[in-house]
């Protein structure tokens, strides 16, 4: 742990101090400038510290206030142990995340248990929490504020018996909330320390008594009373307690297969030697995965924990721990995947981004020999990414493309870039358009005759899987690395493919979904816009052009095709004349949101000519489409030709092969074509508000 | 007055789930009701996990009261 962290040791310094107002004075000074971010550690002595705080000094604590990420969460520990529940529920919710790790589960957490005290609901916290938490803390803390929420409505319930060789009592309270996150709620029988036999083969034990839908058979190597070397005795034993399983209860069985351990007398030789602890036990895996029964691979699960750390002698001998309690989360996420497929919870179909997801760059930008895809290092790892779903596509997951892009421009790189693996008839639905993606995935749900919870949505983009979350949160949405060489990886990790069984049908799935989806005809819904737009947490700075941004300015309007609605080129003097001209108006864009900055994204320029403003640039970074800034830009527009005594706003369209999103722009805005691509706008009919979801900031 | 901090006092109010606990006025297992063997193998763990230290198996034998729990802490962490 690191001891070094300046938080660390300034909470301990004042907590040292003897008077409350100069301890007061220290943390506000020390949260302002260390509180940006806070390690796992430190939100703990921040807890502990809220609440020495409110028995010692409550008046003085009342008045700790620092708007950093970590004063916010010290006040709104304050606010906690002071029981103003709902206030630090609040807080909790909208404290920006540091990682998408152990720290925003402990925050969503920290915010359902506040939710749960003032009497509300806290079933997405909850849920959100669990799906990143990484250690058993976390997972126990989850486990039981869902005992306090009661039961979730409509959602599948199973009985579950664990059954195996070590002590299992730690399993439940991780293995639990894991499997809530995944839409399914357990009873668990949990079995007693090496009594698996008996409580599968007794009528009369308290697992009879329970009669599990699901038993997971948790056997390691030491149940089978291995020599320390030498012969076994098969799985002979496993299949008569498989059989009374399932004749006895209807049970499905998932057995774990066997860890092959680290320390062995033969060394080396255990994995040659016919009769080597190594080789037995690889063998009788081979049995195991011949037999019929749904497997957990425990020996890869080992080797991804480390093997080292996994089996901890000292846990086995002192209290029967077996793997060893921080490994649980992993084992947890990994029983759940097949818990899962038992249930047929199975995700069914993964939804794919194009530019920056398959790709390197932007189609519609950038051109066929423009975007990065093979030759260099960053190309490769798109290319690998691109291997991996072909392997998905192979065992019968169909693929679907959805994007925001001009359908020829998507297609482009199918048909003639050189280095692309995935073919267009890879895909089961190809939808490039400019709907929103929440929409297009509906789309994607209904043409393949789906539940929308079966599609898994991968985005390289952080603001589109906000949205598809926001909109619908029965989709799949697994956070996705920046660096593309570990794509697949992330998506491997969140199990939502993992399956118990793989037929001959269900290979040739991918293709019969293709053919099915030919067949259907498409159809569009719309959404709850605003929503989203509000959950963005805009903000917007308008500003007339100066010489610090002259070089972006310039760039993006001679690089921008899509959102661009005149497509005129200029040069850093042109641009410069125009800087202080009172005859013209220039804005530029630039966008924050509650991921960060966007950078300047966005160009107006409209010049006065007699009682009217007309529209000679008007332009917007792909990275921004889609959330109505231009609805604000607009708006800025209208009011300065307002207050300047201008009477109407005059736009252009000039077509191009790329701009044609934006042909219907200014209809959408109430202007009236005039032919020849011109429009117009009286500026007594036009709405000089500035929208409610948007924080706007002009000068 | 300085705020005191305790962080093997720490571990047990958060493997208990007893916010108001008081090292100093407890000793063994028959004090406090939520501690109970399970309980004891996760303070052992969260133990361990917070001072950064493994105990042997015959130091966890040993550890049965909180003196002797801060015994064994106080030699592993000198050494």
């Amino acid at each position: 742990m690191s001891e070094l962290d300046p938080l660390l040791i300034g909470i301990a310094k004042a907590r040292e101090v003897e008077q409350a107002g100069e301890r007061r004075a220290l943390l506000e000074d020390l949260l302002n400038r260390h509180g940006a971010t806070y390690s796992l550690q430190v939100l703990e002595a921040l807890s502990r510290l809220a609440r020495d705080l409110v028995s010692a000094e409550p008046g003085e604590a009342a008045l700790l206030k620092v708007a950093t990420p970590a004063g916010t969460w010290l006040t709104a520990s304050i606010l906690e142990s002071g029981k103003q529940y709902g206030e630090a529920a609040a807080l909790f919710e909208a404290l920006p995340d540091v990682d998408w790790g152990e720290r925003r589960a402990m925050r969503l957490l920290a915010c359902a248990r506040n939710r749960l005290r003032s009497g509300e609901q806290a079933w997405r916290q909850l849920h959100e929490g669990i799906e990143c938490a990484e250690t058993r803390k976390s997972l126990t803390l989850a486990d039981q504020l869902l005992k306090r929420a009661g039961m979730p409505p409509a959602r599948i319930r199973k009985r579950l018996a664990l059954l195996g060789t070590g002590s299992l009592q730690f399993w439940a309270p991780v293995l639990r909330p894991v499997a809530f996150a995944a839409g399914i709620d357990l009873e668990i029988h949990v079995g007693q320390y090496d009594q698996y036999r008996q409580e599968i083969l007794d009528p009369e034990s308290d697992v009879s008594a329970f009669r599990p839908e699901i038993v997971i058979l948790a056997t390691d190597w030491r149940s089978l009373a291995l020599p320390e070397e030498g012969a076994s005795p098969g799985i002979s034993g496993l299949r008569t307690l498989w059989e009374s399983c399932s004749s006895r209860w209807g049970a499905t069985v998932i057995q774990h297969n066997f860890e092959v351990p680290e320390v062995s007398a033969l060394g080396n030789l255990s994995a040659i030697l016919p009769e080597g602890r190594a080789r037995v036990l690889r063998r009788l895996n081979e049995e195991l995965a011949d037999s019929g029964v749904a497997i957990l691979d425990v020996d890869q699960l080992a080797g991804l924990y480390g093997k080292q750390r996994w089996s901890d002698p000292a846990q086995w001998i002192a209290a029967k721990q077996y793997p060893h309690p921080e490994a649980l989360p992993l084992l947890a996420r990994h029983q759940t995947a097949l818990l899962r497929a038992v249930c047929g919870l199975t995700s069914k179909c993964a939804v794919l981004d194009l530019d920056g997801t398959l790709w390197g760059g932007t189609i519609g930008e950038d051109g066929v020999e423009g975007i990065r895809l093979g030759g260099t290092a960053e190309g490769e790892a798109y290319l690998s990414f691109q291997r991996y779903l072909l392997g998905l596509r192979d065992r019968g997951i169909p693929l679907a493309v959805c994007s925001k892009n001009n359908p020829e421009d998507a297609l482009e790189p199918f048909r003639q870039h050189p280095e692309m693996l995935l073919k267009v008839e890879d895909f089961a639905v190809f939808l490039a358009n400019w709907n929103s993606k929440p929409d297009n995935l509906r789309t994607i749900a209904s043409t393949l005759q789906l539940g929308i919870e079966s599609l898994v949505f991968i985005d390289d983009h952080p603001v589109e899987r906000a949205r598809v979350r926001a909109e619908l949160p029965d989709v799949a949405v697994p956070e996705m690395p920046a660096d593309p060489a570990l794509y697949a990886t992330a998506l491997h990790r969140t199990l939502l493919f993992e399956s118990v069984t793989l037929t001959g049908e269900d290979r040739k799935r991918a293709e019969s979904y293709r053919e099915n989806a030919q067949r259907q005809a498409l159809q569009t819904s719309s959404a709850n816009m605003e929503d989203f737009l509000a959950g963005l947490a805009m903000r917007i700075e308008l500003k007339p052009f100066d010489r610090a941004n002259l070089p972006r300015i310039v760039q993006l309007i001679n690089k921008t095709n899509q959102f661009n609605l005149t497509t005129r080129r200029v040069s850093t003097a042109d641009v410069e004349q125009l800087i202080g001209d009172p005859q013209v108006y220039t804005q530029f864009m630039r966008l924050y949101d509650r991921f960060g900055d966007n950078g300047i994204s966005g160009i107006l320029v409209a010049i006065r000519e007699g009682g009217s403003y007309r529209i000679d640039q008007w332009l917007l970074s792909c990275r921004v489409l889609g959330r109505r800034v231009e609805d604000v830009m607009l708006t800025a527009l209208l009011r300065h030709a307002a207050a300047d005594g201008a009477t109407e706003a005059i736009g252009e369209y000039l077509p191009t092969a790329k701009n044609s999103q934006v042909a219907g722009l200014y209809p959408k805005f109430g202007f009236e074509p005039l032919g020849s691509g011109l429009f117009r706008l009286p500026i007594e009919y036009a709405a000089l508000e500035f929208p409610a979801w948007a924080e706007v900031t002009t000068c | 007055m300085a705020l005191g901090d305790d962080p093997l006092e720490a571990v047990f109010r958060e493997v208990l789930q007893r916010d108001d606990l008081q090292l100093s006025s407890i000793s063994t297992f028959e004090d406090v009701p939520e501690w109970d063997s399970l309980a004891h193998v996760n303070l052992i763990a969260a133990i361990e996990e917070r001072f950064d230290v493994k105990f042997t198996v015959p130091e966890i034998m040993e550890m049965n009261s909180v003196e002797e729990i801060r015994e064994v802490l106080a030699a592993k962490t000198a050494a």
